[in-house]
């Protein structure tokens, strides 16, 4: 055992003492756990089919058979693997049902649009991802949502939104991913027929999915290969045409703080939050010795809210602390929340020519909802509102 | 502290959850700690929840540890994610900002743990799965619902990046 083996048992050991244990843990858990068993016979609401609890099995199995499995397709990450489909739809008792609305996620952007459900595999698991769209209520106008929902591996009850749209022109995007950085997933344009992954050795392929979405003029596409290297998705037509291609980019290394140029933004436990630019035209914050960084460039990002979701005070709570980046021309930054309270900041200039400001910090409360619930909101130097952006929309 | 273990439970399948719930429960509000949870508390209530809907399907007490350990590693990964930690990775500095872990730990000490908050979040978790609850690689694999093989090599290029980023340091 190396001397770094042992500090790291004598850290995690130390640190793990300090965690507080709620005396009613459990009281809490039994009620969730059975507040869960009553949501589970209310899907699907947004349909219209409010269901009486009596009557809600029987009712829930014909309204997920009929209405909500219309896409089901399935691909291997073994490289030059084939898609297959599943045969009989929700039938094999190793499917797992879509999700309820016991999941957050389905509360706060419910879904428009049957769901599609896709089974990959990712690490040496399957993974059934169930996905759907939706609006951020109140503000359709923001633009569709995407969301899904994995069931199996090791993202079993991950769950995430992201925008959905396909903009006028482009026939690809890259919308999520199953946070392991294995599977990625999108939309595309009418037309495609398949996606497929090529690893940077040229050589190695992978096949995904397309599926169409009843009621949108786009389809979904999901492909799974091993996280790490960069990879071309390649998506063509039913004639095997190329459509277009996406180049993602595979996992980089942390980047090192700048020794200069940096803009100190506010105090952040004993250092000052400070924000640098990075390779890439990214941005990166460092506080102490934490950092934390943006994958994307400044033009294809300028606006995000960042919640550090990590000061904790000495009672234990832990308020939110939220800051971020806006385009110049941006005054002042507001976070709304669901229950209509707004909290404000001005923002303070970015470099020169940068195209960004910064903003924050703003001290959520602890127990808002979720993120899901914040709209963004920018005004220009007169109190005008210049945009409100769903905060999942975001990054 | 009593009525906690006290309290009536829906025991009605193969594993016994309020016994596992009293014999684990700290274990995972600090597994869940460790790994940059905002709120410990909630994820564990939330991954044991889980575990009494599931708990017909599971074996026995060891599926069911596996199966809450993993849980909490998930939950805290989609809390990151909603916390806009998908692009915009955070080590979770809540050490930093505490005033009583900061005359509690030694510098070097903090230096180790802002380390370990950098590190990417599946190797962060192999590192606290192997160095704080020492599971063998078994256990990791099942826990982090991966191969032996990535298990090692998690460990390995978690190793690798903490010793970068303390060079000089300690």
């Amino acid at each position: 055992m190396n001397t770094l083996e042992d500090r790291l048992r004598e850290v995690l050991a130390e640190r793990a003492t300090v965690s507080p244990i709620d005396p009613d843990a459990w009281d809490k858990t039994v009620a969730r756990s059975r507040r869960r068993r009553r949501f589970r016979w209310q899907w699907p609401a947004r349909t219209g089919l409010l269901v009486p609890a009596a009557a809600a099995a029987a009712v829930t199995v014909i309204a997920v058979a009929a209405t909500l499995l219309t896409g089901h397709g399935g691909l291997s990450s073994a490289p030059g693997a084939k898609s297959t489909r599943s045969a009989t739809p929700g039938a094999s008792p190793s499917v797992p049902p879509p999700p309820g609305r016991n999941y957050l996620v389905l509360r706060e952007i419910p879904p428009v649009t049957p769901f599609v459900r896709i089974k990959l595999f990712a690490d040496g698991h399957t993974v059934w991802t169930y996905l759907w769209f939706g609006y951020v209520p109140g503000y359709a106008s923001a633009g569709i949502a995407l969301c899904e929902v994995n069931d199996g591996g090791a993202y079993d009850g991950y769950s995430a939104c992201t925008s959905g749209r396909l903009a006028a022109g482009v026939l690809a995007r890259s919308a999520a991913t199953d946070g392991s950085g294995w599977i990625r997933l999108g939309v595309t344009a009418p037309q495609v027929a398949s996606v497929t992954a090529v690893l940077p050795d040229r050589q190695t392929t992978v096949q995904g999915v397309v599926e169409p979405v009843r009621g949108l003029p786009y389809k979904l596409w999901a492909v799974s290969y091993p996280v790490g290297p960069a990879a071309r998705l390649v998506f063509r037509d039913a004639a095997g045409r190329e459509v277009t291609h996406l180049d993602v980019p595979g996992e980089q290394p942390a980047p090192s703080r700048p020794s200069h140029g940096g803009i100190a933004l506010f105090r952040y436990g004993n250092a000052m939050m400070t924000a640098y630019r990075i390779s890439g035209d990214r941005i990166g914050f460092w506080t102490g010795g934490d950092s934390m960084w943006s994958d994307v460039p400044i033009s294809e990002s300028a606006l995000n809210a960042i919640a550090t979701g990590s000061i904790r005070s000495s009672t234990g709570s832990t308020p939110d602390d939220w800051f971020g980046y806006a385009p110049s021309g941006v005054a002042r930054v507001g976070l709304r929340l669901s229950d209509g309270r707004q909290f404000g900041s001005r923002t303070i200039p970015g470099w020169p020519g940068s195209g960004v400001v910064f903003w924050g910090p703003l001290t959520l409360p602890s127990k808002i909802a979720m993120p899901g619930d914040i709209i963004v909101i920018t005004y220009d130097a007169t109190g005008h509102v210049l945009s409100e952006v769903p905060f999942i929309f975001l990054g | 502290m009593a009525d906690l273990w006290q309290a009536s439970a829906p025991e009605t399948g193969a594993v016994p959850v309020s016994a596992l719930f009293r014999a684990r429960y700290p274990e995972l509000v600090r597994l869940a700690d460790l790994l940059g949870a905002d709120d410990p508390e909630d994820i564990a209530q939330e991954a044991f929840a889980r575990l009494i809907q599931k708990q017909q399907t599971l074996r026995d007490q060891d599926a069911a540890l596996a199966y809450v350990r993993s849980t909490v590693c998930n939950l805290v990964r989609n809390r990151h994610r909603h916390l806009r930690v998908v692009r915009l990775r955070t080590p979770g500095g809540h050490d930093e900002a505490s005033s009583e872990h900061a005359v509690m730990l030694r510098e070097d000490r903090r230096e180790l743990l802002a380390a370990l908050a950098a590190l990417a979040p599946r190797r962060r978790e192999a590192i606290v799965l192997r160095y704080w609850l020492d599971l063998s690689e078994r256990e990791m694999a099942a826990t982090m619902h991966v191969s032996t093989g990535t298990v090692k090599s998690l460990v390995s290029r978690g190793l690798d990046a903490l010793g970068q980023a303390l060079e000089g340091k300690i």
